[in-house]
């Protein structure tokens, strides 16, 4: 499979539908991250964190519209490995000054989408929409998340129509609220947040 | 502002497609009912907590590829590891040495570890063992099936006291096993063996092989001199891989 082929399936696909490229993607990568991490102070835990952590990265850049692969997608992983390493590294106060001066024609674009936490309140929503039931999560992930026109999520859901579908996801939102009403973390955290 | 309205609004602000006028509006209105803006930050904790459960459901697929797919260390390695890291220390200096005395050399610029992971895929002995030497010993089967299975320390142990008797075949496979083992000078002088009896078929291999291990121990004048050769011979095993990868020289 080649790289173009890589980046067209899991483009393409949802999580089920990319596994096997994701697969080839992490046997013919994950060797070259472990050593680089190997080499720079780090331990193969260390390796393993930062290689899934770089897929990750990949795979949210990816499903951007403006994402295009100008080069080897190998040289890509490793230059997202890289830069999470050094953020790391940097975060514990480690010494970074024999391999910070590498680059490559990556060196930017591998830094530009490193934001991998979640605030406890988004980790609480996460866990809350798994347990929303389909046709609430399907139609505020289509509409939230896919950013796809109401016309379209009730074409493609079945609603028979577009002003149903607003009022199923005005439905969904209540539901969410009504949850959180309840949850005396989220509205303490958020309040903390402003 | 009616209802609608309102949430027309808020969905624009967390999409951002809200206008300037839009802007100035939901503003005004959240001046008056600050609580709006709890709202909006709900709206937005959901796309974030989409994005939360994507990444668990991405990372529960890597940790189970990471558990198929990639080799854990065994405490039989210690002794190799200390002896990696001396090569490795060894490597290092030579490199910055070489780098001191010819820094104009271009090869300097090649990192090894990323050319030889861009480059190397395991050998297949399924589809391309000859008939004739295909073998219903039991010895040689358990150590085909270690190889297969990547559990390149058993097939190791397996096959070195029969080494002496290893047709070409059981050479490359002792030779790659070796190698994933990172014991490159038992695994050279396996591919060497290969190379030297002009076996027309496992020698390209053994060169191919070779060429990598040199390449990963960063030892690329060895390795060009063989990526050469099989760029060079047209009807050569690894012929189009080696055109590619001599370009990187």
């Amino acid at each position: 499979m080649t790289d173009q082929e890589i980046v067209t399936i899991l483009t393409n696909n949802n999580l089920k539908g990319g596994t096997k490229a994701l697969k080839i993607l992490y046997k013919n990568n994950y060797y070259m991250v472990e050593n680089y991490i190997l080499k720079n102070s780090g331990t193969k835990d260390d390796a393993k964190d930062i290689f899934q952590d770089s897929v990750v990265v990949f795979y949210k850049n990816l499903k951007k519209e403006s994402f295009q692969l100008s080069g080897k997608l190998s040289t890509y992983m490793y230059s997202i490995a890289r830069n999470l390493w050094l953020k790391k590294l940097r975060d514990n106060r480690i010494s970074t000054s024999p391999i910070e001066d590498e680059k490559d024609s990556f060196s930017n674009q591998g830094s530009a989408q490193l934001d991998l936490e979640f605030t406890e309140n988004q980790q609480m929503i996460g866990k809350l929409l798994r347990e929303a039931g389909d046709r609430c999560k399907n139609l505020l992930k289509a509409f939230y998340y896919e950013k796809m026109s109401m016309r379209k999520i009730a074409e493609t859901q079945g609603f028979s129509s577009e002003q149903i579908a607003k009022n199923q996801k005005v439905r969904c939102l209540k539901k969410i609220r009504a949850i959180l009403n309840n949850s005396e973390t989220y509205y303490k955290n958020l309040k903390n947040s402003y | 502002m009616n209802k609608e309205e309102l949430d027309i609004l808020m969905d624009k602000s967390v999409l951002g497609t809200l206008s300037a006028e839009e802007k100035t509006k939901l503003e005004n209105h959240i001046m008056e009912q600050p609580t709006t803006q709890l709202e909006i930050q709900m709206r937005e904790d959901i796309i974030k907590g989409f994005d939360f459960n994507q990444d668990q459901d991405l990372r529960s697929i890597l940790d189970q590829i990471h558990q198929e797919e990639i080799k854990t260390p065994t405490r039989t390695f210690s002794l190799y590891k200390f002896t990696a890291a001396a090569v490795l220390i060894g490597v290092l200096l030579a490199s910055y040495f070489i780098f001191i005395t010819n820094s104009s050399n271009p090869i300097d610029s090649i990192d090894g570890a990323m050319l030889y992971a861009s480059h190397y895929e395991i050998y297949s002995p399924s589809s391309e063992t000859r008939s004739d030497e295909i073998t219903i010993d039991p010895v040689m089967a358990s150590f085909i099936t270690a190889y297969r299975n990547q559990e390149y320390d058993k097939s190791l142990s397996i096959i070195e006291p029969l080494i002496k008797y290893a047709d070409n075949n059981t050479l490359l496979l002792a030779g790659i096993s070796a190698l994933e083992l990172e014991k490159y000078t038992q695994s050279i002088t396996y591919f060497d063996q290969i190379i030297e009896s002009q076996d027309y078929y496992y020698s390209d291999h053994a060169k191919w092989y070779k060429a990598l291990l040199l390449i990963k121990t960063e030892k690329f004048t060895a390795a060009k001199a063989l990526i050469k050769e099989l760029a060079e011979d047209p009807k050569a095993d690894h012929h189009d891989e080696s055109v590619s990868l001599l370009n990187k020289f």
